[in-house]
């Protein structure tokens, strides 16, 4: 309950952080997606009832501010957190290139699914050489970056603070 | 029927459908306005405003650190800058008493008929797909879908979302961005729309034999089909920086640099009537 309730609350604030600080860094015109990497990687430490209930708050408030859909966030965080809870439990996990590994088709699936839904309405122009570069370089870029927030989710995860239950 | 057994499948069933046709009603509508998304984007609102802050007090420091080298030849260049704008400020004065009287003696309506509202820009939103700011500004201040947004530079963008206490601005850089404008100098008009979410956005439909040249400045013409609108002309949208012919529809197209500094406005005014 406690984790579960600390977990949710830092990604609300990564999730401001997304919003007021990094929408304004960008490399080659792309933007990482600090809020996807962070999903993934605690989605290789809580199990899928958990992490469906700790991802749900945090899709509905950034669909609140995202424009034209809602919804679609919330979407796209169950379903890819619940991808990599299924899947790491079949295989190793302690080598930094599965996060890796987790990030790039997380992005690709999110990319997916956010085209699968915005192209049809038009609300997505049909330009696919800047669909293409996004879908190119967000990937690699999450990728790269997801070394250093697994390591940091890690220390997060095995702390004892957040292993030691709340007492009433 | 064995997987209903699983709640947790069925849990996970329910929610995505449910969330597919929240996509699908909104998306259909192109609007993702409510009572809900407006609780929640007042509650984070004000924390949210706070953070932008900071990110761009931390952002002008590198800005001031990165432009220390280029002070010297800047300082220079608005030196003549501002000895060319005395000289050009004498004609206007003059230009400006006749108009003022001519209008008078012609009884022209005055086309100022608007007000504006002072916003601050609290977050930026919408992944790597659109362009759009978050403005502590809604409903209850009388903010309006549609209301142009200026910066002290220029031309911000319109609003595109309103909630009780929040607005949704699309910029000039969304590839979505549909605005009127005009040429200063050559008074052609053209439309305003976003390029690719880069830092440019350009002019099309620019006339074949267009007399526009580089480092013409681009104005808003007060050209609206909405009539809870009200646009001023003369907002200064940018300068243009290239001028290309598009084959496919036998016009020019303009790339303007914005006016606005999109990585650093925090205080935006909205043009309500």
């Amino acid at each position: 309950m406690k984790r579960n309730f600390i977990i949710a609350l830092v990604g609300l604030i990564i999730l401001i952080l997304q919003q007021t600080v990094i929408m304004n860094i960008s490399l080659f015109g792309i933007k990482i997606d600090l809020l996807l990497i962070f999903i993934v990687s605690i989605s290789m430490f809580i199990d899928k009832t958990d992490i469906i209930f700790t991802v749900l708050p945090i899709g509905i408030v950034k669909d609140a501010f995202f424009p034209y859909v809602f919804g679609l966030n919330t979407l796209i965080l169950v379903l890819v957190s619940l991808i990599v809870c299924m899947i790491e439990k079949k295989i190793y996990k302690d080598t930094i290139i599965i996060p890796m590994i987790f990030t790039f088709f997380a992005t690709l699936i999110k990319l997916a699914i956010t085209l699968l839904f915005l192209l049809p309405t038009g609300i997505l122009g049909t330009n696919y050489n800047y669909i293409g570069k996004t879908v190119v370089f967000e990937t690699l870029f999450n990728s790269a970056l997801a070394v250093i927030v697994y390591n940091y989710v890690k220390r997060m995860m095995n702390s004892e603070t957040l292993k030691r239950e709340w007492k009433f | 029927m064995d997987f209903l057994k699983n709640k947790l499948l069925t849990i996970i069933l329910v929610l995505c459908l449910v969330l597919t046709i929240f996509i699908g009603v909104t998306a259909n509508n192109k609007n993702n306005e409510g009572f809900f998304q407006g609780v929640i984007t007042s509650t984070i609102a004000p924390i949210q405003k706070q953070i932008y802050i900071a990110g761009q007090r931390i952002t002008n420091i590198f800005s001031f650190i990165k432009s220390i080298s280029t002070l010297r030849k800047e300082n220079a260049e608005l030196k003549s800058q501002v000895q060319d704008l005395k000289n050009k400020l004498v004609d206007y004065q003059k230009i400006k008493t006749e108009n003022e009287e001519m209008r008078k003696l012609l009884q022209f309506r005055p086309d100022n008929n608007f007000k504006l509202i002072s916003a601050n820009v609290i977050g930026k939103v919408g992944d790597n797909w659109f362009n759009v700011l978050i403005i502590d500004a809604g409903q209850n201040d009388g903010v309006k879908k549609g209301c142009y947004v200026r910066a002290a530079d220029g031309l911000v963008g319109k609003v595109i979302e309103v909630s009780s206490n929040t607005s949704k601005v699309m910029t000039i850089l969304d590839e979505n961005i549909k605005i009127p404008v005009v040429i200063n100098e050559t008074l052609e008009e053209g439309l305003l729309v976003g390029n690719n979410n880069s830092n440019t956005c350009k002019v099309s439909y620019l006339p074949n034999d267009t007399k526009s040249t580089v480092s013409n400045l681009v104005i808003t013409s007060n050209i609206t089909n909405n009539a809870d609108v009200v646009v001023p002309s003369g907002i200064i949208v940018g300068t243009i920086e290239k001028i290309e012919y598009e084959k496919i529809n036998l016009s020019k197209t303009a790339y303007i640099k914005p006016a606005v500094n999109f990585y650093k406005v925090t205080k935006v005014q909205v043009i309500v009537k």
